[in-house]
């Protein structure tokens, strides 16, 4: 009895699949398929079609997602940007060039200058130094005469030192 | 009964541009895309606009998107299906079966063996009616299957389901047009006769 009522839900079954077919098919729709459809798909695509077979522009070509597209355009302007900079950089190099010499031969002016101070400063170092040994060989020929003396603190003239 | 759209070559030369190729396509697969819509939302206008609109998205998306290389048709439908899922979620309403008027008129008449005592133009109407009362995962399936004539390997392809889940769906789905048509019941009279 089972197998029985298993064997007419198959034969059910296949007979259900036919009548979809013929009750859900895409010629049966109410009303059939508008007659121009196939016309009026080619005429807002075929435009597309054909545009789409000529060369894309760069960003098209890379993907089909704006997010790609536009980390695309900012690597483009970046590199773009960059290369202007270089470029210029490159244009100015004679005049950056005539730039550090000038200050090349202001700094080796100013280095003479300080050699020509120090000199001069040495010069008054030496000066102060020949001043300095004057007073003291005035100090020694004191100390000398100092020392000859027989009764030094009668000598200071009753100076005490302490 | 149909043309092979889903041939290699064919796709190919459509989508390096020739329109012959894609005329052959569109008359191939235009209808069913129209059909499968059509039966989903029961609005001739807006089928017929979201069918355009389908190949207006397979031509775009041709380069960038298109790599199923034998698959065009799960791919296509995929896209009619998401299209229309938009625009229902956009409307934010169902999709209306068609005959949806006539639903309680047959309800009431509802027995055993209806498809017994009916013709086959009988038949086809009041299985058309049935499944319109299915829920919308088990109808989507039968449409897939019968109106867009996909395989199920395909059918799955197009939902993004696993073939098993589609086969039960399918399954679940012919046992309750069984039961509202009382098969089980029309068979059992036919074999105790």
């Amino acid at each position: 009895m089972n197998a029985n009522r298993h064997n007419t839900d198959d034969r059910f079954d296949a007979k259900l699949d036919s009548l979809l077919d013929d009750a859900l098919g895409a010629t049966s729709v109410p009303g059939g398929v508008p007659a121009d459809l196939t016309e009026k798909i080619l005429a807002v695509t075929v435009p597309k079609l054909q545009q789409a077979d000529e060369p894309r522009g760069v960003l098209a070509r890379i993907g089909h997602w704006p997010a790609w597209r536009i980390a695309a355009a900012i690597v483009i302007v970046s590199s773009a940007a960059a290369l202007w900079v270089v470029t210029t950089t490159d244009r100015r190099s004679a005049d950056w060039t005539q730039q550090v010499n000038t200050q090349l031969a202001q700094i080796s002016a100013s280095e003479s200058r300080s050699a020509d101070a120090i000199d001069q400063q040495l010069a008054l170092l030496d000066a102060d130094l020949e001043l300095l040994a004057n007073v003291d060989d005035q100090w020694s020929s004191d100390l000398a005469s100092f020392g000859n003396i027989d009764d030094p603190w009668s000598a200071m003239n009753g100076t005490t030192l302490f | 009964m149909r043309a092979d759209t889903d041939s290699t070559d064919l796709i190919r030369q459509a989508a390096a541009g020739d329109a012959g190729a894609w005329r052959q396509i569109v008359a191939s697969c235009g209808p069913r895309v129209f059909a499968l819509i059509y039966r989903q939302c029961g609005d001739r206008d807006l089928a017929e606009e979201l069918t355009q609109a389908t190949f207006v998205t397979v031509v775009e998306k041709f380069d960038s998107k298109y790599r199923e290389q034998g698959r065009f048709e799960p791919w296509l439908f995929r896209i009619a299906m998401n299209r229309l899922r938009d625009e229902m979620r956009r409307r934010k309403r169902q999709a209306v079966p068609i005959n949806q008027a006539m639903l309680v008129h047959v309800r009431d008449e509802s027995a055993p063996q209806v498809l017994e005592r009916l013709s086959r133009d009988e038949q086809i109407e009041r299985l058309r009616i049935s499944v319109a009362e299915l829920p919308e995962a088990d109808r989507e399936v039968l449409h897939l299957r019968h109106t867009a004539g996909l395989s199920f390997a395909q059918i799955a392809e197009t939902l993004g389901q696993p073939l098993g889940t589609v086969l039960a769906r399918a399954h679940r789905a012919l046992k309750k047009l069984r039961e509202k048509l009382g098969g089980s019941e029309a068979g059992q009279d036919g074999q105790d006769r």
